[in-house]
Order: structure tokens, then C-alpha cells, then sequence
């Protein structure tokens, strides 16, 4: 799919921005905002809204992930009317005594939410990839993650812009590299009095970070 | 490296050692339920029950943990360890988990870190000549979870119908839904009944909990102690449905 050039900047365009300032993919970390927000408007606002409450029943709630996220926020009132409300459901559909009826019948509506987010700030750095702005802060926070670049070369036409993004990704990859490689060669004995950096220290958690994504 | 006279893999051996003791227990067909032999796996399952969480969880969580732990250090340099890695581009997400725990661990770390920079190498490799992020694979640890699952999900299964299970059974907090309906699929008769009906009266319990919760933040009642169980009960609730 390609991505609309020289449309209006939009205010996703500036959040996007706004994120390449921390270090790490810049949409894992949108994502990881967005499904806290998300938890916390559904506990906060939602959590008496009939439509929001049908479809957590057919979903039997969230996914162990962002279950995870849910439980460790402050809302535990929230989580209980809920949860008070899945298992209620639940109970019922195991005193029909059938197997399926156990089985969800939908997505955790954290993860549709995310899928939907997830297209719309890679669309949206594909779009404006062509912005100087744009190209410098990925260069400052080191590109997206291996989970996030397919889907961004996909929405990349021009040949250029492709391999500039390629360019920068090897880079990085190359940085981290680097780190490991220092991390485990001042691992040897003989080598053991060297200065261990703080990059160096934390480059498996950046390897980690980079092949699959952070975000939640 | 152990070129030609390769030992299985950890994995392989993990599933082998976790089977061995439910085959055991298969070797009197013709034998009442009841008189199934126990085996080290049922002694552990009775231990696993008194802890207040999915006995299945707790075996597919341990024996994750115990692999990666292990293989991080000693199947380094071995190829069955490495290839479905290297094929896979690493774990998955959900499974990354345990290599960030293993890279906290400065006895792991340095293993971590090789393969990490291995991984890193053979993507970077492929960025550079043919343009391409390489594909994500099928994560081994999710294959791995996959048949540890199957193992815990037939060791309760095999005890289900034992008095002496079932009365443990009872006063635990029992398996999560996503066990207890790979559970109600494998059982029939008798045991399918006992979860149906212990499970039916669980969720009664924790939902009387929940509603005791809900009803104590009224501010006609806010006066009223809530007691620790009420306060777990959300947590347990969330617990239930999920898994651990």
C-alpha cells in the first residue's frame, strides 16, 4: 500500500514526532501510551457503557498482556464491576455444560485498538518521510523495530526513501552490535578490569527491544 | 560443538523426562482409575495445588523458565539450541519475556548477549544484500509451551477421577479458564462433572467476593472492612479468566 504524499500535517504527525525525541521505536511507544489510556478510560468512563461492557463479555475481558497492564493501574474498582460481570457470564455458559461456549467469541478490544493505532503512525511516518524534520528525529531515536519496519517498507514506494530507512536500520543494528560484542568480549578474564558502559550494560534489553518491539 | 554425536536438545529432553512420567501412569489400562499408579508428577501436582494459582500455569511457567535458564549457558554452542532461533528471528513477544529475565541474571547475561548479536548479525546480513527484514518464524517456545501445556493439561485429566486428587482439588484455587476448557475438552463422564461442578462452585465464591467489593465502595457501606479476600478478588477474577 502506498502512503498519500504532501497531505496536511495532522496532529498524529507532531505525536509522532514528539515521540522519536525518547530513545527506541517511536510507535512501540505510542502503542504502549495508547493501550494505557485506552485501560484507563475503560475502567474510568466506560466502565457502565452497555456497548463497552457486550463486547468485554464476548472477549472475556483483555489479553494476558494487557490483563497484565490493567492489573497493575489503580482502578481496581473498575476491573472488579467488570470482571464481576465476565464471570457471571462465564458461570452461565459452564452450567450449559458446552466446551465452545467457553471459548471467546471476540479480540481483546485493547489489541483491535492497537492494530487500528499501529497502522496510523507507521502511515503516518511513511507519509511524511519526504519531512527533513521527520527523517532526523528517527535518526535520533534509532528507527522503528524489526516488528514495525516491514510494515513501514511496505508503505514505501520510492526507492530513495526505502533505502535511506534501510541505511539507517543497519546503522543501528550495527550500534547495537557493537555494544554486545564489547559487552561479552570485557566478559574475558583478561579483559575483565575494563570499564563496562551503561550502553554496553543495558545492549541486550536494546536487542531485545529492537527485534520485537516494547510495546504492550 | 557436538557434530555427529548430537544429543537431543534441552527441549527435546524436557518433553521426554515430563512424558515419561505421564506414560508411566498409562501402564495398566485395564486398572480402575482409582488405582492409577502416582508418580513424581502427581506428587507435584498435589504441591502445585496448595499454591494459590493454576497448577497447569505454574508447570508450563517452571519448565519455560528452567529451559531458557539452562539453555542460555549450556546449549550454546549447540546447534539444535541455535537453528530454530536463528529460523524463527528470535522469540516472540510474549516469550522475549524470559530472555529480558535471563539478560538481569549476569550468570545468562553473556549467553543473552551472544545470540542476541547472533540474531542481530543475520538480520542485519539480509537488510544489507537483499533489502528485506527476514520473516518471523514460528517462536520455539511457544512449541515448547505447546506440548508442556498438553502434558499438564493430561496430568490433571489422569487424576481427575482419584478421591484423593479431587479432595485436593477442592480447597485449591483450581485451574484457569483457558486450562479448564482445554481440560473440559479431553474429559468426559465423571471428571468432566467434578470440574463443572467444582469450578461452578468456585466462581460462585469469587464472585460473592467481587460483589462484596463493589457493594463495600457504595458510600452507604464504605465504612464496612473489606476483608483480604474481597480485596484479591478483582486480581483473582482477572487471574481466572487470563491465566497466569
Amino acid at each position: 500500500m502506498q502512503a498519500p504524499r504532501r497531505r496536511e500535517r495532522s496532529s498524529v504527525y507532531y505525536t509522532v514526532l514528539e515521540a522519536c525525541k525518547g530513545r527506541g521505536c517511536p510507535v512501540c511507544s505510542l502503542l504502549t501510551k495508547g493501550a494505557q489510556s485506552y485501560i484507563g478510560s475503560m475502567l474510568y468512563e466506560n466502565v457502565n457503557d452497555g456497548e463497552v461492557r457486550g463486547l468485554l463479555r464476548l472477549s472475556h475481558g483483555l489479553c494476558r498482556i494487557h490483563s497484565t497492564m490493567m492489573t497493575h493501574g489503580e482502578d481496581h474498582f473498575g476491573t472488579a464491576i467488570i470482571y464481576e460481570d465476565i464471570l457471571s457470564h462465564i458461570r452461565r455458559e459452564l452450567m450449559g455444560g458446552r466446551v465452545e461456549d467457553l471459548s471467546p467469541l471476540k479480540d481483546c478490544p485493547v489489541c483491535s485498538y492497537r492494530r487500528t493505532m499501529e497502522s496510523s503512525y507507521v502511515g503516518i511516518i511513511a507519509g511524511f518521510l519526504f519531512e527533513k524534520e521527520l527523517r532526523q528525529a528517527l535518526e535520533t531515536c534509532g528507527g522503528l523495530c524489526l516488528a514495525h519496519l516491514p510494515q513501514l517498507m511496505d508503505q514505501l514506494a520510492d526507492p530513495i526513501e526505502l533505502h535511506e530507512m534501510l541505511t539507517l536500520h543497519v546503522r543501528t543494528l550495527e550500534q547495537i552490535r557493537g555494544h554486545l560484542s564489547e559487552f561479552v568480549r570485557k566478559q574475558d578474564i583478561q579483559f575483565r578490569n575494563e570499564f563496562v558502559s551503561h550502553d554496553e550494560e543495558t545492549a541486550c534489553e536494546q536487542a531485545i527491544d529492537c527485534l520485537v518491539g516494547k510495546s504492550a | 560443538m557436538r557434530a555427529g554425536n548430537r544429543l537431543p536438545g534441552w527441549e527435546k529432553r524436557l518433553i521426554d523426562s515430563l512424558f515419561r512420567l505421564v506414560t508411566l501412569t498409562e501402564g495398566r489400562e485395564g486398572a480402575k482409575k482409582e488405582e492409577r499408579p502416582k508418580f513424581v508428577g502427581y506428587q507435584d501436582l498435589l504441591k502445585l495445588l496448595a499454591n494459590p494459582e493454576c497448577p497447569a500455569c505454574i508447570i508450563v511457567r517452571r519448565s519455560l523458565k528452567g529451559f531458557v535458564s539452562m539453555a542460555f549457558i549450556e546449549e550454546l554452542t549447540v546447534p539444535e539450541f541455535r537453528e530454530p532461533l536463528r529460523a524463527a528471528r528470535g522469540y516472540c513477544r510474549e516469550h522475549s519475556a524470559y530472555m529480558r529475565e535471563g539478560a538481569k541474571n549476569w550468570l545468562r547475561k553473556m549467553g543473552v548477549a551472544i545470540v542476541l548479536e547472533d540474531l542481530l548479525a543475520l538480520v542485519q546480513e539480509q537488510m544489507r544484500t537483499k533489502e528485506t527484514v527476514p520473516p518471523v518464524g514460528d517462536c520455539p517456545l511457544c512449541r515448547l509451551e505447546k506440548d508442556i501445556d498438553a502434558y499438564a493439561v493430561k496430568l490433571i485429566a489422569d487424576y481427575c477421577q482419584d478421591s484423593e486428587f479431587q479432595q485436593h482439588y477442592d480447597s485449591s484455587t483450581g485451574v484457569c479458564l483457558p486450562h479448564l476448557r482445554k481440560l473440559l475438552q479431553v474429559l468426559d463422564g465423571e471428571g468432566k462433572r467434578f470440574m463443572i461442578v467444582t469450578h461452578e462452585r468456585k466462581l460462585d465464591v469469587t464472585l460473592g467476593h467481587l460483589r462484596e467489593f463493589i457493594r463495600k465502595h457504595d458510600y452507604r457501606f464504605a465504612h464496612e472492612k473489606i476483608t483480604p479476600e474481597e480485596a484479591e478478588s478483582w486480581k483473582n477474577a482477572v487471574e481466572f479468566v487470563v491465566g497466569r
